[in-house]
């Protein structure tokens, strides 16, 4: 068993990622301390930054080196992040970050919540661009999509988020770990010393103004590949589902149970669960051909909501359920919602 | 024939972008002088930080990583922790490494991180047209203060070899002025003590060089370096301030 | 088969390292487990909890809404987490720290003496393993056994001195219900609970 902050340090270590930089802040220590712990051991390198501002920096420095590196915070730490996430995305560089979030705006508090899902999303920082955003719902996940960000990271040249909540940090369970990374692609484009080659530049100020619009260009290229390819759900009943729960995260396990408790009662309920919320799973909207409400439930006042509302594009009737802050939905009141939109549904009284 | 002057080949063919009378071309060429005479070039990275100097790629032949504002010291940071065995610079302005990017500075100093810092102080804000730099001089026009800095509102310039040079982990600390030609050649030297001290006692070097910037001093080329000269080394006085590398072989 | 656990108490009394055995063990048998610390304000505040559940399925909601068991240390918790136990279900409490002031219904009361018994073992930090021990005993989807595994397996090297002392304890409250011929939370129902 594990805790799940510390199953991501795991499988950062795993995949091959001996660097990481980072700044104290709740409710993700348990990584820092692992990475810590554990860095030194494998001959790797743990630095406390001074701020978040300069460990962002710091793994910017060392993934532009052509290194595996980490590093990891908490809502408010994020935020400060994104001067180096922009920067990351401009540069094209591979670099996995991760953020157990918190109630916010502002400083907040330190229960979990989901209301970092459109900073996360729609790219965070100033520009043109977009993160791989995964959204672990179990221990076992932050080790499996840890892996896969790393992967995914070094072959499409962008940075990758890990994008948890409290709850799923600071749980363990039992998780099997995977397999070491044993060979990590080479990167010629990486800023480590000229000898025998051209020199690299690793840059995000091209010289001309066209430069500049041909990276943008470029960049959107390689977002329509990713979204093409690369977008992941798991799809709970969806076959014969008419009511259809989307959630991601911990949330997405409260809603299961529900799923679980209305299948026993004979509803037809079911479950889109994103795993990666950027590329947002739009495909998986298209696989429900008996749906007649969609319930989004969130630890946030409607982020995912517009997603969803987009991917379905007025086909069938979207509710939420979710409030900012720190709230946690029961499964009662989960069940008591949904049960609300079918009546609604079944009354023909829902509009879009 | 004979060749009597070359571009050092840790320098590209571009020609320098930057305005007439300003320091950075002095600046860019000895960096590429003593890159070339320690024979670095192909295990060297710089780090460019924002400022005038961003595009400093386009003269520097060798791998370059451009960082953000003020970050210089911490992406730097990152570069020598992945690559122990590599020569890492920054090369940073006053804007970059005294005022946004005062917190990396410090800290990268504290940590006594084995990088070389080259430091281009002239008193303003270049890049954004004239604005108060934390360098800028008492009485000094600036856009953003036309009536001169008033330090009872701003405060007064801040004198970044000293407070360095005090901090226990750094290993060399030095300030010349690229003024006058024995200046100039006597900022070349300490510059490559700046990166000795990387390269053979693994610690901290930066060397300080106060430049003009004509332009926004509104004053001719020649009037810029006689006003660094007559405004600038009172403030900043030249030489240097630490050297820890010759008392450990003394 | 499922439990979901409620275990709270003071901070110090060792309750996220008996909620952690208690989970380890259900790892250890093969079933599904998870635990959750309270984190957050709450740690600074004297008090700690934790929950548990322990599944032969995939487990759903790693958070305890309505508990099958409650393992309290304190009478805060007692007041808290004691209305959260279902009907049917077992309240376990530390006799000389907490008493339930309103009736339960339907709940199975455990007051037990961990208190007087740590003393008596001169293991005053072991109350959370004589607890632990009972409810193993009265509610065996577990065995003592592998509540011992547990213990040897997440007791860090540099304390492993306690592992032996955890272990005493928890044999002391398996003895406790034994002797008390109090086996078995099915011949249980109906005691207590007002």
């Amino acid at each position: 068993m594990m805790k799940g902050n510390e199953a991501i340090g795991e499988a950062a270590i795993r995949a091959g990622c001996r660097f990481y930089f980072g700044y104290p802040i709740t409710p993700q220590n348990e990584l820092l301390e692992y990475m810590a712990r554990k860095l030194p051991e494998v001959g790797g390198c743990f630095l406390q930054s001074e701020s978040e501002l300069a460990g962002a920096s710091m793994l910017y420095g060392a993934a532009a080196a052509g290194k595996r590196v980490m590093t990891s915070s908490s809502s408010p730490g994020i935020s400060l992040m994104q001067e180096t996430v922009s920067y990351l995305a401009s540069a094209e560089l591979p670099a996995v970050i991760v953020n157990i979030s918190r109630g916010s705006p502002g400083l907040g508090r330190i229960t979990p919540a989901q209301s970092d899902y459109n900073q996360a999303t729609k790219g965070g920082g100033h520009g043109d661009y977009n993160i791989l955003v995964f959204a672990p719902a179990s221990v076992q996940e932050m080790m499996d999509l840890t892996m896969l960000a790393y992967e995914l990271s070094d072959q499409y040249r962008i940075p990758a988020m890990i994008l948890g909540d409290g709850i799923v940090g600071q749980m363990m369970e039992s998780v099997v770990l995977p397999e070491p990374v044993e060979t990590i692609p080479e990167k010629s484009w990486a800023a480590c010393g000229c000898q025998g080659r051209e020199r690299n530049l690793v840059i995000s100020a091209p010289f001309t103004d066209e430069d500049l619009i041909d990276l943008n260009r470029r960049l959107q290229e390689k977002y329509r590949v990713i979204i093409e390819r690369e977008q992941r759900a798991e799809m709970i009943h969806t076959e014969d589902a008419e009511f259809i729960f989307v959630a991601f995260g911990i949330v997405s396990r409260l809603a299961h149970s529900v799923v679980d408790s209305l299948r026993e009662k004979g509803c037809k309920v079911g479950m889109i669960r994103p795993q990666t919320l950027w590329p947002f799973p739009d495909d998986a909207f298209n696989r429900i051909p008996r749906a007649k409400g969609v319930l989004v439930v969130e630890m946030n006042e409607g982020q995912m909501l517009i997603d969803v509302r987009l991917a379905l594009n007025g086909r069938v009737p979207v509710r939420h359920y979710g409030r900012g802050g720190g709230w946690v939905p029961s499964p009662d009141s989960i069940e008591a919602e949904m049960l609300k939109l079918m009546e609604e549904v079944e009354k023909n009284a829902v509009s879009l | 024939m004979q060749l009597v002057f070359n571009k050092p080949e840790s320098l590209t063919v571009n020609p320098f972008t930057y305005c007439p009378g300003c320091s950075h071309g002095i600046a860019h060429r000895l960096v590429g002088e003593v890159i070339d005479e320690m024979q670095l070039r192909e295990k060297i990275v710089g780090v460019s930080t924002i400022g005038c100097s961003v595009r400093c790629w386009r003269n520097f032949d060798f791998d370059i990583v451009q960082g953000a504002h003020g970050r210089g010291m911490a992406v730097a940071t990152g570069l020598k922790r992945a690559l122990p065995d590599q020569v890492i610079f920054t090369y940073q302005g006053d804007g970059d490494l005294a005022a946004i990017g005062m917190g990396e500075t410090i800290h990268a100093a504290v940590r006594g991180e084995a990088i070389t810092v080259v430091f281009i102080n002239n008193a303003v804000f270049g890049a954004t047209g004239g604005q108060l730099a934390p360098t800028t001089l008492p009485g000094q026009w600036t856009s953003t203060y036309p009536k001169g800095r008033d330090v009872s509102w701003t405060g007064s310039p801040i004198n970044m070899s000293e407070i360095l040079a005090g901090l226990p982990a750094t290993t060399y600390i030095a300030r010349e002025a690229l003024t006058t030609p024995k200046n100039v050649l006597r900022a070349k030297k300490y510059m490559r003590k700046a990166f000795e001290a990387q390269t053979l006692h693994g610690g901290f070097g930066l060397v300080e060089l106060l430049g003009s910037c004509p332009v926004n001093l509104k004053l001719k080329p020649v009037e810029a370096l006689n006003w660094v000269e007559k405004n600038m080394i009172p403030q900043y006085p030249l030489g240097e301030f630490k050297d820890t590398g010759k008392e450990a072989a003394s | 088969m499922i439990r979901n656990y409620n275990i709270a108490g003071f901070g110090g009394q060792g309750i996220l390292y008996l909620g952690q055995c208690l989970a380890f063990a259900g790892m250890l048998s093969g079933k599904h487990s998870t635990w959750i610390p309270s984190y957050g304000p709450e740690m600074r505040g004297g008090t700690a909890n934790c929950m548990v559940v322990i599944s032969s399925d995939l487990i759903r909601s790693p958070l305890v809404y309505s508990s099958d068991v409650a393992i309290i240390l304190n009478q805060p918790s007692l007041e808290k987490y004691g209305p959260g136990v279902k009907t049917g279900g077992a309240l376990l409490y530390v006799s000389e720290l907490a008493c339930p002031k309103n009736p339960l219904n339907g709940v199975n009361l455990w007051p037990i003496p961990a208190k007087a018994m740590a003393e008596e073992l001169k293991l005053p930090m072991s109350m959370n393993m004589i607890m632990l021990g009972a409810l193993l005993t009265i509610d065996p989807i577990l065995s003592v056994n592998e509540a011992e595994e547990a213990i040897k397996e997440i007791t860090p090297a540099h304390r492993s001195q306690l592992i032996e002392m955890n272990i005493r304890a928890l044999q002391a409250g398996r003895e406790y219900i034994e002797k008390e011929n109090l086996a078995a939370l099915q011949p249980a129902r109906g005691r207590g609970g007002g």
